[in-house]
């Protein structure tokens, strides 16, 4: 056989069968997703098909708008913050000494909690009648804060402790990327006199473009789509200041029986989704190393 | 620990060395570099990051009430260390069988996504064929849809999994896949996320490589079984831990997947411990506590791999 | 068509069984109860398949978290359970949408006489009864019996009181740090339920007579969100994320009084170090008043997709009986049935815990939350705006703004 013939047969198959795969058990049930977008449907009776009803209602729904103001602030603050402290973190366990496997270890431990307890553990640091922050606050003499039932602290306290859980994954990412920058361009930058900061802003950084790339459009995505710490900790409340689109598609299809509407509230996150990654990997990877 | 590398004399110290002659003063210089630079701003972030994790053992050793009182305390003498013992004989929870459950599912799940990525990713980043980016974009795009939305189309799917659990070949009559290993595991084995990740691994292995394969006679095949994936053997590792630590973690799809015993995983038997009535805060954390330690095991005997597994974009 | 899954269950037992009955029948039966209730299930499961030998219980644990995922997406695909607790909007909403066996045509009767009205009231829908009470929560304040004594004070009787009692037993210093808290408030589903149960004492209701329209904003309303609003703004009153903060807080004297239901016994009782508490009735808004309190039920109900609803409506109609119910009690929660007061179980039980017979005598006033098959999305609307109350929005303002979301609601 010829190279040509052996990778069209290799790719037929390799690429065929988890595409195959991936277009039965992901793809299809996307597209279920967006037809349910188009009807009634609360699980227990047929499916009746409503035209675009569900999306002229979600124009009129405050909340879902609530709800994406809300994602975005969760996304605007949480994504930067998580992106730059793992980078420090990884530059920080960027080099060979004794027990820097140690410190990599603590600095990852939190990626592995489960994530209802971890919620579960901060609230308790976060709780007002017994809890650790408000001791502490007691202690300096001042007066409790009603963090988790305060709308504007409940937000910034979810940030803090999604950001706290997800800083090891990014590191490990960076920390790898980091590993493979060559030392000598480092030396030779040194020799010309740059300084460590320098270095790293010239240097280092545009070394890291396709690991940032990959981290900034994986944590955009986890942050629009965060829902587990925000149904533990808060449950959207107080007064809808933590309500995420996640959460309310949860509430609308699970507790409401709103499938339809649900559908639609993803499909329009779906498409925001798109956009938002594709200006990020416009800006982020403008180096393009795709290709 | 396992982990802990040795110390290792690099490039910028011998080049240190060069500019200060003696070596007492070199030693001294250094060891105040990696401890201010290095030990003592790591050591306050571990204390700030592992603190709650520290908590949360805590909690695991206290009494409900203990764990309630005020002020709140670091540590409650008697250390509650027989609920290490009590969860394995809890009613809710089954943890023995959940952890095999577990077990199973994290594993299978984790080789069938490795090796399907792979053989995905490789060609999407190797061969040059038309629609190449088209089918990347449209596999990236399938990771913006939230799971939840997706939970009941995707139960209906697996309930009329033709000629399973009593199905006909049209798919009606029987329950399919549900609650069996199948149903839990086959669904979730591949996702826009690990393509991606092993894509952007796979660009970068030298072109040069392939093509001295190329010329040595290696087929097609060998080139992707003996040279792509040794060559990548760490990051497909760093996939392997990422995905083992998600299904380890998976929640909402088991939930729903899963009723009898035999499929239920511990992220469910945790779930457990939270009612109606409220939560058995001590019994979930050391059920936390202990569902953590493989994960955390993992990453220990592993971490090496990871660190110099991801690989992006260097060296093309 | 679940059968199949426990095909080789059926098997087993149909063999072993063949020889005594012929139409042996097992049910499958979905629970996501707590430890506390677990106990008591499983020894009314064991009562009811000795005196009915012919069925079997296939008692399935399931997390039910607060929501029914598992249920939702089961009867999605018709493999649903034959027989499942089920609770707050669910019952009307599945209901309503024909998925759940009218107990009526297999031989269930008017549990009216046997079952207190408030948990009747739950499961009767069109007409029809969609499930029998297993669990009926009435609501009640819980003080802290030493801040009590410390300040030679009696259980509220008015609202009034209640508010004044809070400030008087918070113990706040100076600089805003403080020793006690008065008043635990709770968050989201205690401060909807409180609301709920203050809106009924005044004389309101959340609906309009017809059921399409919220009316929760008018006079009672307001006057209800008021006295939210004169709590909140006390300083020395407190809000929590979690109930078992609340609740453990009374028991350990951090917070002096709560609004609590019966799960401050079996708390209680699992600890040694809990201090002494004291059970009073929900006040009134005058002391001439009817007492008054929020309860909310459990049933078990038998859904549509079952292939043995006589059987499973004669498994639950057992659930709800008096001899049934006094493990219940036993494991420290009150009966659905009157008539659990004379079973030996129960009698024991309530003469160690005193309190214990308090809550089950107010439950004869507990009234329950509406029932409509859009209440899920209506106390959605509620919840908010007496969160906004609480950070001291305006009342009126804050519960016409949930309403007009309750009524968009209401009109899709």
């Amino acid at each position: 056989m010829t190279i040509k013939q052996q990778q069209l047969i290799l790719g037929i198959v390799f690429l065929g069968i988890p595409l195959l795969w991936m277009l039965i058990w992901v793809v299809a049930p996307i597209f279920v997703v967006f037809y349910m977008s188009f009807t009634t449907y609360d699980v227990l009776s047929p499916m009746r098909w409503a035209g675009t009803w569900n999306y002229t209602d979600l124009w009129y729904d405050d909340l879902f708008w609530r709800a994406i103001g809300n994602t975005l602030y969760f996304t605007a603050v949480s994504l930067p913050a998580g992106v730059f402290l793992s980078l420090m973190l990884a530059v920080l366990v960027n080099r060979q000494l004794p027990f820097v496997g140690l410190f990599r270890t603590i600095f990852y431990m939190p990626v592995v909690t489960p994530l209802i307890a971890a919620a579960l553990a901060w609230i308790l640091f976060y709780e007002t009648s017994a809890g650790m922050f408000n001791y502490t606050l007691d202690l300096l003499g001042i007066s409790p804060v009603n963090w988790l039932n305060d709308q504007s602290t409940a937000m910034p306290a979810i940030i803090i402790m999604s950001v706290w859980k997800s800083l090891g994954y990014n590191m490990v990412i960076f920390l790898a990327a980091l590993q493979s920058v060559p030392k000598e361009l480092g030396e030779a930058a040194a020799i010309d006199g740059a300084g460590p900061v320098r270095r790293f802003w010239s240097i280092t950084l545009p070394m890291l473009t396709p690991a940032m790339v990959y981290v900034v459009i994986t944590s955009l995505i986890a942050s629009f789509q965060v829902f587990a710490q925000v149904r533990v900790m808060t449950d959207g409340g107080p007064n809808n200041s933590t309500v995420t689109i996640v959460h309310y598609i949860y509430r609308t299809a699970f507790q409401n029986l709103q499938f339809g509407y649900a559908s639609a509230m993803a499909t329009i996150m779906f498409f925001l989704l798109i956009v938002a990654s594709f200006v990020n990997l416009r800006l982020v990877g403008r180096r393009n190393v795709y290709d | 620990m396992s982990t802990i590398d040795p110390p290792d004399f690099d490039r910028r110290d011998r080049f240190a060395d060069a500019r200060v002659p003696t070596v007492r003063s070199v030693k001294l210089r250094r060891w105040m570099n990696n401890a201010l630079g290095f030990y003592l701003p790591a050591t306050i972030i571990a204390l700030v990051m592992a603190f709650p994790l520290f908590w949360m053992l805590s909690l695991a050793l206290k009494t409900n009430s203990q764990i309630f009182s005020y002020p709140p305390r670091l540590l409650e003498t008697p250390l509650r260390w027989e609920h290490f013992v009590e969860i394995w004989s809890d009613p809710r929870m089954n943890i023995g069988i959940q952890t095999w459950n577990t077990l199973v599912y994290a594993t299978v799940r984790t080789f069938m996504q490795v090796l399907l990525s792979a053989m995905a990713a490789f060609v999407l980043a190797r061969y040059h064929f038309r629609g190449r980016n088209m089918i990347f974009y449209l596999v990236l795009a399938t990771v913006m849809i939230p799971h939840e939305v997706m939970l009941v189309p995707l139960y209906l799917m697996v309930k009329a999994v033709p000629l399973a659990g009593g199905n006909d070949i049209w798919g009606t009559g029987g329950s399919g896949w549900l609650d069996t290993k199948a149903g839990l595991i086959l669904p979730g084995i591949l996702s826009g996320y690990s393509i991606f990740f092993l894509r952007q691994f796979f660009l970068t292995i030298p072109r040069e490589v392939e093509e001295a394969a190329r010329i040595d006679g290696c087929s097609e095949f060998a080139i992707f079984w003996r040279i792509a994936i040794p060559m990548s053997l760490p990051a497909l590792t760093a996939l392997g831990i990422f995905s083992f630590q998600f299904a380890w973690s998976d929640y909402t799809w088991p939930l729903v997947i899963s009723t009898s015993e035999e499929s239920r995983t511990l992220q469910l038997g945790l779930a457990m411990f939270s009612s109606h009535d409220g939560t058995d805060w001590a019994m979930l954390l050391t059920g936390a506590a202990i569902s953590t330690l493989p994960l955390i095991a993992l990453f220990v005997l592993l971490q090496r791999f990871i660190v110099t597994g991801i690989n992006f974009g260097v060296g093309k | 068509m679940k059968r199949m899954i426990y095909a080789a269950t059926l098997a087993t037992t149909a063999l072993a069984s063949a020889a005594f009955a012929q139409d042996q029948v097992t049910l499958d039966f979905w629970e996501g109860h707590s430890l506390q209730e677990e106990g008591a299930t499983i020894k009314m499961i064991e009562a009811f398949e000795e005196s009915h030998p012919h069925i079997s219980i296939n008692r399935v644990k399931t997390s039910f978290g607060t929501n029914f995922e598992a249920i939702t997406t089961a009867l999605a695909s018709n493999t649903a359970p034959d027989v499942s607790p089920i609770w707050s909007g669910f019952l009307s909403q599945f209901a309503a949408r024909g998925a759940l066996v009218d107990l009526t045509e297999h031989g269930v009767t008017d549990p009216s006489g046997s079952i207190y009205p408030g948990a009747v009231d739950y499961v009767t829908w069109d007409g029809g009864i969609y499930g029998l009470p297993y669990a009926f929560d009435p609501r009640f304040i819980v003080y802290n019996a030493a801040a009590l004594e410390e300040a030679g004070l009696e259980p509220a009787e008015t609202f009034d009181e209640m508010i004044s009692m809070a400030e008087q037993l918070a113990v706040v210093g100076d600089d805003g740090t403080v020793v006690r808290y008065g008043f635990g408030l709770g968050s989201a589903d205690a401060l909807a339920y409180f609301f709920i149960n203050l809106l009924y004492a005044q004389g309101g209701d959340v609906f309009n007579e017809d059921g399409t329209q919220a009316a929760f904003n008018d006079e009672a309303g307001v006057a209800a969100g008021e006295i939210i609003a004169r709590l909140a703004e006390q300083p020395g009153n407190t809000l929590n994320a979690q109930g078992d903060v609340v609740r453990q807080g009374v028991l350990t004297g951090r917070i002096a009084m709560v609004y609590d239901g019966p799960w401050v016994f079996h708390t209680a009782a699992q600890d040694d170090t809990s201090q002494e508490f004291v059970v009073g009735s929900v006040p009134t808004v005058a002391e001439s008043d009817d007492p008054l309190n929020f309860g909310s039920v459990g049933a078990y109900v038998v859904y549509e997709q079952s292939e043995h609803p006589e059987e499973a409506a004669e498994f639950v109609r057992f659930l709800a009986s008096p001899e049934a119910q006094q493990f219940r009690v036993e494991a420290l929660k009150p009966g659905v049935s009157p008539d659990v007061l004379n079973q030996d179980v129960a009698q024991q039980t309530f003469d160690e815990w005193p309190a214990l017979r308090t809550a089950q005598e107010e439950l004869a006033n507990s009234r329950i939350f509406p029932k409509h098959e859009n209440w899920s999305a209506v106390y959605q609307a509620i919840i908010p705006a007496i969160e906004a109350i609480v950070s001291g929005d305006d009342v009126q303002g804050a519960l016409d703004s949930a309403a007009r979301q309750a009524d968009r609601a209401l009109r899709r």
